[in-house]
């Protein structure tokens, strides 16, 4: 083989790996360089990866694909997959923008087939960011949580400059939607969401002090406090923010949750 | 311990990594088996995890791994696209490399297959018609994962589902056993190979498991996998699926792969609809006392040489 | 000492007082089940799966036998609880939308 040769040989093979991924796209395409009376066996390949996409979704949003039904789901997933490739090998990260897919999903409902949205789960949408959000904080770097009593003893013109640095797994959600209720229902079975005023806006802190997810309902002053702190903000700083914002609320009860889910690193 | 050798003239990476007895017989670590493995601790040779799935920066998976790491450590990549015609992801090496360093395995393996293109990865073991360039190109890529890591690394046999056809490619298809058997004396890497993935290839394409077997340099094989299989109503193909007994056709090519090559670390790979791990431990038991006879015939043979 | 110190020195106390709260209220709650200082809390939660596919492929170099899969999930409607919620708005049975 000459040189040449070599060269146009070897830039055939890009071409043809690339004439495969339009195969898998497309259910009637033939893929050259396949045996005649093979073509019809390309469909493994296009199973495996489709098949494989939507099962590591249904695996991600478990009670997401148990509110919509597991047929809706995997028509979702499926559309979610053509549309968004996953970008790396791990396939933790995968299915990141499901909630985005959804909500297109149920709005192009409503507009196409003229159902009123009130008849349809947009507080899926809402359960999708939040089973998102936690898979992400199961997987997020460990760090060792600030501990309280850590805190205990300060002398004031200390407790004054203190600033406090997030834990690599905390994130706050804000949601439209009752989303912890709705979820703790659905680790049974028969699930109802009888008697549940869903349209219940939700502010959900997730953390991971440790190896267990754990997820706090925060009220709206907690959360305004959890981000004036999260953004450097020093606790005289966010303290005064927050009696401007709401004079009625005690600092201290506010603190509380903050300081027990973990949402703060230990000093370094 | 058996180490595979490289050929003379390839890289040879010395003895400064450790590898797996050859005795040993491991099993895909599964999260639901974590706490049954740590109150039981059963006698395993290794246990060996998908590289990608302990690629998150931290939390309960790499907690696992510490928790159970008196077990040698097997790692597995499935991402890696080492048939690509791109670059290897630095990204994704650099990623396994963290990994290695993090969790220090005894064994690192990989596939002859691609995954992924332009930036997308597509979550499974892509085929890849076997030619010179592709030699090259594969050589190439595990050079540099082995440079990159400071070891061997043992390349895995596909599973095959068609065949290709080398005048529509324009280009010389190398037999597989040819490709893989170049592809160590080029690289230095090892073998890891999967009887399972034989015998279901054979089934798919028409090739005969036992001359494939046959023809794979003993001395460059670190490992084995045995796994069960299902089967596909339309298309009359078997489907490597992980998920099933290994059946007796392939436990009676192990034995005879293993009388010819010697004992081999041996893992048994369950990845859906996993059992009880009972189940997996009865699998091992087999698998173990086959390397237990091989072994002992190994010795009659030795010694009757001995005492001639 | 001005007022302005005064007032400083007023707050700190304040803050520093506040921050104990927080710390003795932070500490009992770890030990509450559920409902402690207007906080709702979920111990025990695991991961659906703090299984590999979860976490990554678990069938990645495994195959599954060939199945058609339908897109579209505009064209279905989404089945399951939602046909059993009460909302202000009301509900209807989702399964009679045509």
């Amino acid at each position: 083989m000459t040189s040449l040769e070599r060269h146009a040989s070897a830039e055939r093979q890009p071409d043809w790996q690339r004439a495969f991924i339009e195969a898998l796209t497309q259910p009637d395409a033939a893929l050259p360089g396949i045996e005649a009376g093979h073509q019809q066996r390309f469909d493994v390949y296009r199973n495996n990866v489709w098949a494989s996409l939507i099962s590591a979704l249904e695996e991600a949003y478990p009670v997401t694909r148990q509110v919509v039904g597991e047929r809706f789901f995997a028509a979702l997933a499926h559309d979610h997959s053509r549309q968004h490739l996953p970008r790396s090998p791990l396939m933790m990260e995968y299915g990141a923008g499901l909630a985005e897919t959804l909500h297109t999903t149920l709005t192009t409902l409503v507009e196409a087939r003229q159902v009123s949205a009130a008849q349809l789960p947009f507080y899926a949408v809402d359960l999708a960011r939040f089973e998102a959000a936690r898979l992400v904080a199961y997987h997020a770097a460990d760090a060792e949580a600030l501990v309280p009593t850590q805190l205990a003893g300060l002398p004031p013109e200390a407790v004054m400059e203190l600033r406090f640095s997030a834990h690599p797994a905390a994130c706050l959600l804000h949601l439209e939607h009752a989303v912890l209720e709705i979820w703790q229902r659905h680790q049974h079975a028969d699930a109802t969401l009888e008697g549940l005023d869903i349209a219940r806006p939700e502010r959900i802190l997730i953390t991971r002090p440790a190896l267990e997810v754990q997820v706090t309902v925060l009220c709206e002053a907690a959360a305004l406090l959890l981000e004036l702190l999260l953004a450097g903000q020093t606790l005289a700083g966010a303290a005064a923010r927050l009696a401007d914002a709401h004079p009625e609320q005690e600092l201290g009860p506010l603190l509380a949750p903050l300081l027990a889910s973990g949402a703060f690193r230990a000093p370094t | 311990m058996h180490q595979p050798s490289p050929s003379s003239g390839s890289p040879d990476f010395g003895t400064a990594y450790p590898s797996l007895d050859e005795m040993a017989v491991g099993i895909s670590l599964k999260a639901q088996h974590v706490r049954e493995l740590m109150s039981s601790r059963p006698a395993l040779g290794f246990l060996e995890i998908h590289a990608e799935n302990y690629m998150g920066a931290g939390g309960a998976p790499h907690a696992r791994l510490d928790a159970l790491q008196e077990y040698p450590l097997s790692i597995h990549g499935v991402g890696l696209s080492l048939a690509s015609e791109r670059p290897l992801d630095a990204t994704h090496l650099a990623r396994l490399k963290t990994l290695c360093e993090r969790h220090p395995p005894t064994s690192v393996s990989e596939h002859l297959a691609w995954a992924g293109h332009s930036g997308h990865f597509y979550n499974d073991l892509l085929p890849v018609p076997l030619t010179d360039a592709m030699l090259a190109r594969v050589s190439d890529n595990l050079m540099q994962l082995q440079d990159t890591l400071g070891r061997q690394v043992l390349i895995e046999n596909p599973a095959h589902y068609l065949r290709f056809d080398a005048r529509e490619l324009g280009a010389e298809l190398i037999p597989e056993t040819h490709f893989l058997t170049r592809l160590v004396e080029r690289s230095g890497c090892g073998l890891l190979i999967d009887v399972n993935n034989v015998f279901v290839s054979a089934h798919n394409i028409g090739i005969d498991p036992a001359a494939w077997l046959e023809s794979i340099p003993g001395h460059a094989v670190g490992e084995i996998h045995l796994a069960g299989h299902g089967e596909d109503s339309r298309e009359g193909l078997l489907i490597d699926n992980h998920g099933a007994p290994v059946c007796d056709e392939v436990w009676a090519l192990y034995a005879d792969f293993i009388n010819r090559i010697g004992p081999r670390p041996t893992l048994i790979e369950w990845d859906t609809q996993v059992p009880a791990l009972e189940v997996l431990l009865g699998q091992t038991t087999r698998a173990q006392a086959l390397l237990h006879s091989t072994r002992a015939q190994q010795l009659t043979r030795s010694g009757m040489e001995g005492g001639q | 000492m001005s007022t302005k110190t005064n007032k400083s020195a007023k707050t700190a106390f304040a803050l520093a007082s506040a921050l104990g709260t927080a710390v003795a209220l932070s500490t009992a709650v770890v030990s509450l089940p559920a409902h402690a200082a207007g906080m709702e809390k979920c111990y025990g939660v695991s991961l659906a799966g703090e299984n590999d596919c979860a976490a990554g492929p678990g069938t990645s170099c495994a195959g599954t036998s060939t199945v058609d899969y339908q897109g579209n999930a505009w064209k279905l409607v989404p089945e399951g609880t939602c046909t059993s919620i009460e909302t202000p708005n009301g509900t209807g049975s989702l399964e009679e939308i045509k």
